[in-house]
C-alpha cells in the first residue's frame, strides 16, 4: 500500500500544471480579490461629503439655516454629515461643483433654498433630504406659532408673548427623540467574505482535477500508465484507495497553504470555530474528489476533455456562488433554490458563510451533510463503472 | 492564403472558450441594467427597506409606511428569521423595520414606543433610517401639540410632501453612460483573455516542431508565410471587436450611437489591437500550451481586478492605481472613465482621450518590439 502510495504522489507531482492549477492559482486569485474588494465595505458606509453654501444676502438673515447646516457640518460631531465651503457668490459654488469638489451646493433665494447638483445619486439624496428636513422644521414652527397665537387670542389673552412661543416652538421641533431599537446587532456583515469562501469551494473543487489525473492514470483506457499497472497483479481496490489518498493528501496541503495566505496576509474572517471550518475544508476537499474520480471514471473522453469539463463545472458552481458577483448566489438561493442545493462549490460557500454570519450551527451541518452525500453517491456510482472492467485487447 | 485558412481552422476549435468568455461580458453587461433612471431629470436614489408590520394597518403606522413606500423600495422578503437575515448580509434590503404590535395606541398614549430595526450599516441604510426618524420625529412634534391623531398624520403628510427645488447640472445620459462604461470596462477581461488564449493557442500549433520543419522546407517564403499568420491575427482581432460592438450596440444603444459611443468603439478598437500584441508576444515566448492558458488567466484576471474593470476604479487603492499604470488596461479603463464625464465634445475636451489612446498605442509599438527582438533572438 505504501508503495503505491508513494508512486502515485511522486506521477501526481512531475505535473507542473497540475500544482499551479491546484496550489498557485487560489493564491494568485485571492490576491487579486483582495486588491479589488479591500475598499467596498468600507466604501459602502455614508461618508461625510463636501458641499458649498453660497452665502448671499438672504443667508446671512436666515438663522434657522445656518444653525441647522452649522451642527451638521461640525468636525467631531456624531451627526456630521457635510464639509462645508462657503463661497462668497453662485459663479464660486458653480466652478466647485464643476471641478467635481463638492456634491452640490444651497443657495437660498427669494426665501426659497435651492440646491443645485452634478447628477443624480445617494448623497445628492441625502443632501436634499436634510435640507428639505431644515425646511420643514421651519414650517412647522410657523405653523405652530400662528396655531398658538390663534388660540390664546380666542381664549382672549391680549399680552401675547411672542418670543416666548417661538422659542418654546423651535425647542420643541429640534428635539430628536430615539424612535428605533437596533435588534441584537450582528458585527459579521462583510459581505466581501463570500468571495474568499467561493475561492475556498473552487480549491476544493480543482482537487476534482487531481483526483480525475490519479484515477487516469490507472485506467488502461486512458494512459499507458495505465495500461501497464492494470496487468499487474495488485488488487484494483487497493490501488484506486492509495491514488485517491494521493490526491486529497495533494488538495489538502493546497488547501492549507490558501487558509495560511487567506488568514495571515488578507485577514479573512472565517469565524472563530475553528474544528467546524476544518471539518468543513476536509469534506469539501472530499467532494472535489469525488467529483473528479466520477468524471474520471464514468465519462469515456480524453483527458483534456474531462479536464475541461471539470474546470467548467467548478466555475459554474462558484459563479453561481456568488464568485464573479455576491449577489448572485443571494439570486439562486431564492429564485432557483434547488441548483444550490445540488452545487457542491455553494455548500462549501454556504457552510463557510452560516459559520461566519450565524451563531447556531443547523445551516452548517445541513451543508456540511449535504456535501457527504453528494460525495458518497459520486462514489457510488464510479465504483459501479469501475467494477469487472476488462479489456482483451485495447 | 493556406496559411491563414488553417488558422482559421485551428481557431474553431477555441470556439466554446470564445463563446464563453462573450457570454460572460452579456451576462454581466445585462445584469448592470437594471437601473430605471434615464432621464436627465434627477431622481432621488431609494434605498432598499423591508417593512414587517405586526401592529393594525392605520394611524401612525399606516402613515409611516405609506411615506417609506413612497420614499424607498419596499421589497417583499419571507417573514422568516434566516430569510430577512440572509437578505441584510446580501444587500438585498439594508434596512429592516419592524412595527410591534400594538405601536399605534402605544405612541398615542405617548408611551413612545420603539420601532425595531436590523441594519447592515451601508449608506442605503443610513438614508432609510434618515426618512423613519424624519417621519417620526415631525409626527411627534404635532402629538405634543395636542392634535387630534387625523390632523396629526395629514399634517405631517403636508409637512414631508413640501419639497425643495433641486437642479441638475449635467445634461448627460449617466444612467445610459454608465452602463456603457460598465460594458467595455468589463470587456477588457474578455478581450484580453480570449485574445491571449486564442492567439497563444494558434501560434504554439503552428510552431510544434514537426509542424515548423515542414513549413521550413516548403517552397513558401517565410515573409509570405508570417504575413499570412499576421493578417490571421489582426482578422481575428477586428471579428472580436466588431462583435463585441454590435452587443453594445444592442444592450447599451442609447449611448452607441452618439459621439459618446465612438468613442468609446475607437478606444475599445486600439486596446484590442494591443491586446493582440501582447497575445503575440506571449505566443512567441511560450510553447506550452497549458502555460499560454495559465499566463492568459493570470494576465487577464490580474489587470481586470487591478484596473477596475470588475469594481469600480474608485473603489482600488490609491496605491494599487499608481503601480498599475504599467499596464495598458489602467490606461483603457481610465479613457473609458473619462468619456463617461465628458460633458461636451469639443478638440480641447478631446486631448486628454488621444493622450490615453498615445499610451496605449506606446505599449504596443513596445510590445512588437519585444516580440521582434524575442523571435530574432531565439533564430
Amino acid at each position: 500500500m505504501i508503495h503505491q502510495f508513494t508512486y502515485a504522489l511522486k506521477s501526481l507531482f512531475r505535473n507542473k500544471m497540475l500544482i499551479f492549477w491546484t496550489f498557485a492559482f487560489p493564491i494568485i486569485m485571492a490576491f487579486f480579490f483582495n486588491i479589488a474588494f479591500s475598499n467596498i465595505v468600507e466604501d459602502e458606509k455614508l461618508d461625510v461629503f463636501p458641499i458649498a453654501i453660497v452665502q448671499n444676502q438672504e443667508w446671512n438673515n436666515d438663522e434657522i439655516f445656518q444653525k441647522s447646516i452649522e451642527t451638521l457640518g461640525k468636525e467631531n460631531s456624531e451627526d456630521r454629515l457635510f464639509s462645508l465651503h462657503y463661497t462668497a457668490n453662485e459663479q464660486e459654488a458653480k466652478k466647485l461643483l464643476e471641478d467635481e469638489e463638492i456634491t452640490g451646493y444651497l443657495i437660498v433665494e427669494k426665501e426659497e433654498p435651492k440646491i443645485v447638483v452634478k447628477k443624480s445619486g445617494i448623497e445628492e439624496t441625502v443632501f436634499q433630504n436634510v435640507i428639505q428636513e431644515i425646511e420643514k422644521q421651519k414650517n412647522i414652527v410657523v405653523d405652530l406659532i400662528t396655531q398658538k397665537i390663534e388660540e390664546q387670542m380666542k381664549q382672549g389673552i391680549t399680552t401675547i408673548d411672542q418670543e416666548k412661543i417661538i422659542n418654546e416652538e423651535l425647542q420643541s421641533v429640534q428635539e430628536k427623540g430615539t424612535y428605533t431599537a437596533q435588534k441584537n446587532e450582528n458585527n459579521h456583515l462583510d459581505y466581501t467574505m463570500i468571495e474568499y469562501y467561493t475561492l475556498i469551494a473552487m480549491a476544493c473543487l480543482y482537487g476534482a482535477i487531481l483526483g480525475m489525473t490519479a484515477i487516469n492514470n490507472l485506467l488502461a483506457n486512458m494512459s499507458t500508465k495505465g495500461m501497464r499497472v492494470s496487468v499487474a497483479p495488485v488488487k484494483r481496490m487497493k490501488m484506486i484507495i492509495s491514488s485517491s489518498l494521493v490526491a486529497l493528501v495533494a488538495q489538502l496541503i493546497g488547501l492549507v497553504l490558501l487558509f495560511a495566505f487567506t488568514l495571515l496576509i488578507i485577514k479573512v474572517d472565517y469565524g472563530e470555530k475553528i474544528f467546524p471550518i476544518i471539518l468543513l475544508a476536509f469534506v469539501g476537499a472530499l467532494a472535489g474528489l469525488s467529483l473528479g474520480v466520477f468524471v474520471g471514471t464514468v465519462l469515456k473522453r480524453k483527458e483534456d476533455t474531462k479536464m475541461g469539463i471539470l474546470i467548467a463545472v467548478t466555475m459554474l458552481g462558484c459563479f453561481f456562488s456568488g464568485m464573479m458577483g455576491i449577489t448572485m448566489k443571494y439570486i439562486i438561493d431564492t429564485a432557483v433554490p434547488i441548483v444550490n442545493k445540488i452545487n457542491p462549490a455553494s455548500m462549501i460557500t454556504d457552510g463557510f458563510y452560516a459559520l461566519y454570519y450565524y451563531s447556531g450551527l443547523e445551516r452548517y451541518w445541513v451543508n456540511v451533510i449535504s456535501l457527504i452525500i453528494f460525495s458518497i453517491v459520486l462514489i457510488a456510482l464510479s465504483t459501479i463503472a469501475l467494477r469487472r472492467q476488462k479489456y482483451d485487447s485495447i | 492564403m493556406i496559411v491563414f485558412n488553417y488558422f482559421f481552422k485551428i481557431l474553431k476549435q477555441y470556439k466554446v472558450m470564445i463563446i464563453l468568455y462573450t457570454a460572460i461580458l452579456v451576462i454581466f453587461g445585462a445584469f448592470s441594467l437594471n437601473t430605471n433612471d434615464t432621464g436627465t431629470d434627477f431622481t432621488i436614489t431609494k434605498p432598499d427597506i423591508c417593512i414587517i408590520n405586526q401592529d393594525k394597518d392605520s394611524g401612525i403606522t399606516q402613515g409611516l409606511t405609506q411615506y417609506l413606500t413612497e420614499n424607498a423600495n419596499r421589497k417583499d422578503i419571507k417573514q422568516e428569521e434566516e430569510a430577512l437575515s440572509d437578505a441584510l448580509f446580501y444587500r438585498e434590503v439594508s434596512y429592516i423595520i419592524t412595527i410591534p404590535e400594538n405601536y399605534q395606541t402605544d405612541w398615542l398614549a405617548g408611551k413612545e414606543p420603539k420601532l425595531i430595526i436590523q441594519s447592515n450599516g451601508n449608506y442605503e441604510a443610513s438614508l432609510a433610517e434618515m426618512l423613519t426618524n424624519n417621519y417620526l420625529q415631525t409626527a411627534d412634534t404635532y402629538r405634543k401639540n395636542n392634535l387630534e391623531e387625523d390632523q396629526i398624520i395629514e399634517k405631517t403628510k403636508q409637512a414631508l410632501d413640501q419639497k425643495i427645488n433641486i437642479e441638475m447640472t449635467s445634461n448627460l445620459n449617466n444612467n445610459g453612460l454608465s452602463q456603457a462604461n460598465f460594458y467595455f470596462n468589463f470587456a477588457n477581461y474578455s478581450i484580453l483573455a480570449i485574445c491571449i488564449f486564442v492567439v497563444g493557442m494558434v501560434m504554439s500549433s503552428f510552431r510544434k516542431e514537426m509542424i515548423k520543419k515542414r513549413t521550413m522546407v516548403s517552397p513558401m517564403k517565410p515573409k509570405n508565410y508570417n504575413r499570412a499568420n499576421f493578417l490571421g491575427i489582426i482578422v481575428l482581432g477586428v471579428a472580436l471587436w466588431a462583435v463585441y460592438l454590435v452587443i453594445s450596440m444592442i444592450l447599451v444603444k442609447d449611448v452607441m450611437f452618439t459621439l459618446h459611443g465612438l468613442y468609446y468603439a475607437i478606444n475599445s478598437f486600439i486596446f484590442t489591437i494591443c491586446a493582440l500584441s501582447i497575445a503575440f508576444l506571449i505566443g512567441s515566448i511560450l510553447q506550452n500550451k497549458e502555460a499560454i492558458s495559465g499566463v492568459a488567466n493570470v494576465i487577464s484576471l490580474g489587470s481586470a481586478f487591478l484596473c477596475g474593470s470588475f469594481v469600480p476604479v474608485e473603489w482600488l487603492p490609491d496605491s494599487i492605481l499608481t503601480i498599475v499604470h504599467i499596464l495598458p488596461s489602467y490606461w483603457y479603463i481610465q479613457n473609458n472613465e473619462y468619456i463617461k464625464t465628458m460633458e461636451e465634445i469639443t478638440w480641447e475636451s478631446t486631448q486628454p482621450f488621444l493622450m490615453n489612446i498615445g499610451m496605449i498605442i506606446l505599449f504596443i509599438i513596445g510590445f512588437l518590439l519585444v516580440t521582434n527582438w524575442f523571435s530574432k533572438r531565439k533564430k
